[in-house]
């Protein structure tokens, strides 16, 4: 399968980088509504963020939550620190790193899902496993291997991508042991931003019936120029007055 | 002007909360006769929020309904309560009741607020909180705030001014002022400067002031340590002991948070507001909690007098349910020796020997919020 590709000119590495940098730009600003769904128990939150992969900061302001409880709360991260804005409490405040890799707000994302901070082709080694003829192009299924001192979480990703256009359809998350953690399904493909790309991703936690976290894009620009005050933790308060 | 209010977008929001506390407390029966007696109490909030956004300018109110129903004993540290509370300079609160019952009408917030990208000017009534520790937070001089409250979002409110500068770079500078109200003697005004310094991995702050007839200055950091942050405040007074605290906080596997506090008080406060400030001892507090899957939550709250060994511990457990509502159950206990209590000449209860928790009973509180 790797000489497929070969013979057609496209390697996993490529379509890997291709599909990350669809889904990031150098710069991103937009609005997320994200569902957190459980057998019993649903809440939503619309929030705004706005994301600098190549100065590894990053802004996300929660506009709207379904308990009210967490309107206006403010989330700054910026060269691997980590401040939270809380202003019911009228406090900020420097947060842990360790909390960077625990679900976000009770989802089954984590801070580094949302604001994209590692980079997969960067992390990991990858090879493609599998290819599928489309009408209309080619589904390829890549397999991720974390590469030697890599600092991820996962033992093994494998990602289902179309081909043209890099869209994602579909991410199997594996720990060490080879068991599946998560699966992330990526649907609503159409054009937002000048991008044709998936506007929606599921998040499946492999041993939890009933369980699901759902993201919507609901607006997306990429490349734009960001000003530097929106990382600037003494603005913080000003983005949850927004 | 006119671009700016009609630039101005207007949202609301709110909760309701409702809870049951059954517990004993002291009661002076005479100067030297206090008994334990039983305290049921049943209370209910509701909250509207109102607020309007845009061009930089904020108008945020949230106006407060509170019941009380309680045995004669809760029905009467209710009103002793209400009545020693004062709603400041925006003088909007009414109460009244019937049999056994307070009502309580009141403005809790009404601010406005301009931000722009180099200055913050805010008046009225609203959260100033200047702490970044939990249990105790000494540099808190304008809003000070008991985190170990049972009632969930129960943060007071300060009447001041507050005056932003944010010159471009890591540091901003910060001032406020808050009168005293009409209770207050007129040397209980508040004011206070902070300077805010954001370095590479290292936040500080530098503050000085005036606090109820004292003036202090105070520093404080907060950075990353072992993975968790280590935070630090210490507040200096011209005319008492100073007060410092020590925080650490950490998030491990599992969802399971941990948070410990280290508190020295120099200053004795009978009236303030904070957790624990009455009497000039060392405390420790302790956080642990952790949360599955967004829909339960456990909590430990515990908080030792390292003085005299007597404590108080508080689990608290958690569950959401669907449109905003969320169940909530809790106790709380007490652990002292060798309490002598007597009452002062208002008939209040004062401890005049023994460990600082000594005098306290258990108690257990249910609860159910709802918000939107």
């Amino acid at each position: 399968m790797i000489l497929v590709g070969f013979i057609f000119g496209i390697t996993a590495e490529e379509i890997l980088k291709g599909a990350e940098d669809l889904m990031r730009g150098t710069t991103s600003v937009g609005s997320y509504r994200m569902e957190v769904i459980r057998p019993d128990y649903q809440t939503i939150y619309e929030m705004s963020f706005w994301e600098e992969r190549g100065g590894d900061r990053s802004l996300v302001v929660i506009t709207k939550s379904s308990t009210g409880k967490d309107d206006g709360t403010v989330f700054l991260k910026k060269e691997g620190n980590l401040w939270m804005y809380l202003p019911k409490a009228g406090k900020k405040l420097r947060m842990p790193p360790s909390m960077m890799m625990d679900p976000w707000m009770g989802s089954d994302l984590t801070n580094d899902d949302l604001v994209h901070e590692s980079s997969i082709s960067e992390d990991y080694d990858s090879r493609i496993v599998s290819e599928e003829p489309l009408s209309d192009g080619t589904r390829y299924t890549l397999e991720l291997i974390p590469r030697e001192g890599a600092p991820v979480v996962w033992g093994k990703i494998v990602f289902v991508i179309e081909m043209p256009g890099y869209i994602a359809v579909r991410g199997d998350y594996y720990d060490e042991d080879g068991k599946r953690v998560r699966t992330i399904r990526y649907s609503g493909v159409k054009t937002i931003g000048g991008r044709r790309l998936p506007t929606l991703m599921e998040v499946i936690p492999g041993d939890k019936p009933g369980h699901k976290t759902v993201l919507t894009i609901m607006d997306i620009k990429f490349n734009t120029k960001i000003p530097a005050e929106r990382f600037d933790v003494n603005q913080m308060e000003r983005w949850s007055g927004e | 002007m006119l671009y700016a209010l009609m630039a101005l977008r207007f949202s609301m929001g709110g909760d309701a909360y409702s809870q049951f506390t059954e517990t004993s407390v002291l009661w002076p029966f005479g100067p030297t006769d206090l008994r334990y007696v039983p305290f049921r109490l049943g209370q209910a909030r509701g909250i509207l929020r109102i607020k309007a956004v845009g061009a930089g300018i904020r108008l945020y109110s949230e106006v407060v309904h509170e019941l009380y129903i309680g045995n004669l004993y809760a029905y009467s540290a209710v009103l002793e309560g209400l009545s020693l509370s004062d709603p400041g300079f925006i003088d909007l609160d009414a109460s009244s009741g019937a049999g056994r019952t307070v009502q309580r009408d009141y403005i809790r917030r009404a601010y406005f607020e301009y931000q722009s990208r180099y200055l913050a000017i805010a008046i009225g009534r609203r959260v100033l909180n200047w702490s970044t520790t939990f249990f105790w937070t000494p540099l808190n001089i304008f809003t000070p705030q008991n985190n170990l409250s049972v009632v969930p979002d129960d943060v007071p409110f300060s009447d001041c001014a507050f005056i932003g500068l944010r010159p471009a770079g890591p540091v901003s500078v910060e001032l406020a002022y808050s009168p005293p109200s009409d209770n207050d003697s007129s040397l209980a005004w508040k004011a206070g400067m902070r300077t805010l310094c954001y370095l590479p991995g290292l936040d500080l702050v530098f503050e000085g002031g005036y606090d109820k007839g004292d003036s202090l200055v105070g520093a404080g950091f907060s950075t990353n340590l072992l993975g968790g942050a280590l935070r630090a405040e210490a507040c200096f007074y011209a005319s008492a002991e100073p007060r410092y605290v020590l925080n650490y906080d950490r998030m491990f596997p599992g969802q399971v948070y941990l948070m410990a506090e280290y508190y020295h008080n120099g200053r004795a406060d009978p009236t303030g507001y904070g957790l624990y400030s009455f009497y000039e001892r060392d405390y420790i507090g302790l956080l642990i909690s952790k949360s599955y899957d967004v829909v339960w939550s456990l909590a430990f709250y515990g908080v030792l007098c390292a003085s005299d060994g007597s404590l108080m511990a508080m689990p608290l457990v958690r569950r959401a349910f669907g449109r905003g509502f969320e169940a909530r159950l809790g106790a709380y206990y007490f652990y002292g020796r060798d309490t002598e209590i007597s009452s002062d000449s208002s008939g209040l209860p004062i401890i005049t020997r023994g460990d600082y928790f000594g005098d306290l009973e258990p108690g257990v509180f249910a609860g159910v919020l709802m918000g939107w």
